[in-house]
């Protein structure tokens, strides 16, 4: 589609020549006023909060994994290690501009961890008022609509997948890490004709 | 951390905002559902409510439908209540409470606190340029021109006033609907397509409301997909 | 190469979309498009069964080759094809007009019906063998271009629509505005 650069690495050619970008604090503001309404809304009840997050991110996901393939041409992953490393080098890149790194893979190879920069798109300027409610720390996953995305991404391409926060530096940890595990890989549903 | 974090200039695709933005207004009708649902008068009990009946006594109007765990989303499950609300499909637009103060307001007031904010780092930047704002006719002009610029790439393309604090901004492109389209025809898209429209109302009366000005902004689709935006204050200009 | 129709399968084989962009195929009744859509679905589907596997033509393993892509998009950055059609039926020739199918990893088929292949003359048709291969391929492959953009405007203007549900037909004149302007 557009004449490409040589030697570039992950997703950068893409990224660079393909996506519309705007500036990413519009992001980050437009979406700390939707998680601080629905923490008002839910009258800080932040497991509504969470589970209101994940909604709208599993929503995204489903559409967003087509936006995902038509422009990258990626294929069949052969391994879920493949998957992952295709999710932070060029899923993250493409949309949000950052690549996390990949940690901890069990042994099986079934599940391993991303861990996001810090700051990241969404949570830059944001600090969780923790004086005011204790709560918070402990409760809200301030980045979770990232899970329902990743988890509505998959499904459409016949992964099902636990992707969860487990820790996160708003909440005075050391870092932000999502743990995704593959339950399972749902063959029965993959499309005929691919191999 | 102020400087340097504004100056660094970021990018992110503008696909993710604009995925975000799309899930604004079925969140907002998934929220008002709930809190409907569960204020006392409308106990219309689902699988969900039977088992908290016993806490709804102390309760006043709050969390009895509440959860009190992460639920993780997955394709077969329900979104909410709303019937058919399922992941990837629209059901939820249908519901009756599309058009309802509940589900505007609170869709306004995303707007709202979004135009607070983008004031702040707007106006920061804008006086780096060296633009100067003293009275309202500049302020206008700022939503026109940058703020506008910083949300939908392009600016407005007509601003009128009657010089009594009536402003009229017209958007002839107006990007976050234009995307719209209905399988039901034209005149689902524009029925259903005005609920989208409180976001940008709410964005300029927060932005007005930072520079202290008191307004009341409403808008209607002309033709689509064009935009007129109405601002009333109460200054004299 | 000229475009006639452009049909859009749900994963399950409903037909969600038709846009019979130039004329030249003749009209079918509404109840046959969906026949047409059910029966290509199944002879796509069968065929991938029909395939032989691995000591067929190519040696190369198919999921390996994915992983060459996918690594390929990793170290350079470039797009690549997104069909994820391998297997099964992927074109059919006639003299009157030819049919392309391409498959997105999500169960999505699109599909083209257009112009058959260029006619080479007789005298020459056995000399120019080899370049009436290179025009045959040529076809696919620009056919294979249409696809290619006709995916990032359904990923960019269908998938985009707030109103639009997923897997039910597709009535967008943004959509066939945008389809239009690639053909």
């Amino acid at each position: 589609m557009s004449k490409s650069s040589n030697n570039r690495y992950n997703g950068d050619d893409i990224w660079k020549n393909n996506t519309e970008k705007i500036n990413s604090e519009l992001f980050t503001l437009t979406y700390g006023s939707i998680v601080s309404q629905l923490c008002r809304d839910f009258n800080h009840n932040y497991h509504e909060v969470n589970n209101q997050l994940d909604k709208m991110g599993y929503n995204i996901g489903l559409r967003l994994i087509e936006e995902f393939l038509a422009k990258t041409g990626v294929g069949r992953c052969s391994t879920f290690k493949e998957t992952v490393e295709v999710i932070s080098k060029l899923g993250f890149k493409i949309f949000l501009n950052i690549t996390p790194q990949i940690e901890n893979w069990s042994s099986d190879n079934k599940s391993c961890s991303l861990i996001l920069p810090d700051p990241n798109p969404l949570t830059e300027f944001v600090e969780l008022p923790n004086l005011k409610d204790a709560e918070i720390l402990k409760e809200l996953w301030y980045s979770q609509i990232l899970c329902g995305v990743l988890r509505g991404a998959l499904q459409m391409v016949q992964l099902d997948v636990d992707v969860n926060f487990v820790k996160d530096t708003l909440r005075g940890d050391d870092k932000t890490e999502i743990r995704l595990k593959l339950n399972k890989f749902l063959k029965d549903e993959v499309p005929a004709g691919e191999d | 951390m102020t400087q340097d974090i504004l100056d660094s200039q970021t990018y992110v695709s503008s696909s993710s905002l604009y995925y975000l933005l799309q899930e604004l207004v079925p969140t907002s009708i998934r929220v008002s559902h709930k809190l409907l649902d569960s204020s006392p008068s409308t106990s219309t009990s689902t699988a969900a409510s039977t088992a908290s009946t016993t806490t709804k006594i102390t309760s006043t109007n709050t969390s009895s439908l509440f959860t009190d765990k992460d639920e993780p989303t997955t394709l077969d499950h329900q979104l909410s209540s709303i019937p058919k609300d399922l992941p990837g499909t629209v059901h939820v637009l249908d519901s009756s409470l599309l058009n309802n103060d509940e589900v505007t307001l609170r869709i306004e007031s995303y707007g709202y606190n979004l135009g607070i904010k983008l004031a702040e780092i707007l106006l920061y930047k804008s006086n780096n340029n060296g633009t100067k704002i003293v009275d309202i006719l500049d302020i206008m002009k700022f939503v026109c021109r940058d703020v506008w610029k910083c949300l939908y790439n392009k600016q407005m393309d007509n601003l009128r006033t009657n010089h009594r604090g009536t402003f009229v901004l017209v958007d002839s492109n107006y990007k976050l609907i234009s995307n719209l389209n209905s399988a039901k025809g034209i005149n689902d898209t524009l029925s259903k397509s005005k609920v989208y429209l409180w976001l940008p109302c709410g964005i300029i009366r927060g932005i007005l409301s930072n520079f202290g000005i008191e307004s009341n902004v409403t808008a209607e689709i002309t033709q689509f997909p064009a935009v007129t935006f109405n601002i009333h204050t109460s200054i004299n200009n | 190469m000229k475009v006639y129709s452009i049909y859009i399968l749900n994963k399950a084989g409903g037909l969600i979309y038709q846009n019979d962009v130039n004329p030249g195929l003749n009209r079918l009744t509404a109840n046959d498009y969906l026949v047409l859509a059910g029966t290509l679905h199944g002879v796509h589907a069968i065929a991938s069964r029909l395939t032989p596997a691995l000591n067929g033509r190519d040696t190369t393993n198919p999921t390996e080759s994915h992983s060459n892509k996918n690594a390929a998009i990793l170290s350079t950055g470039k797009v690549q094809d997104a069909n994820s059609n391998k297997s099964g039926l992927q074109s059919i020739e006639t003299d009157l007009f030819n049919l392309y199918i391409f498959q997105t990893l999500t169960g999505i088929k699109f599909i083209l019906v257009t112009s058959p292949n260029p006619v080479v003359h007789n005298l020459q048709q056995i000399n120019r063998e080899l370049t009436n291969r290179g025009e045959l391929s040529k076809q696919y492959d620009q056919a294979n271009e249409v696809f290619k953009h006709l995916y990032i405007v359904y990923s960019d203007y269908v998938m985009k629509d707030p109103f639009y549900s997923l897997d039910m037909p597709i009535k967008s004149s943004l959509f066939d505005m945008k389809v239009k302007e690639i053909i």
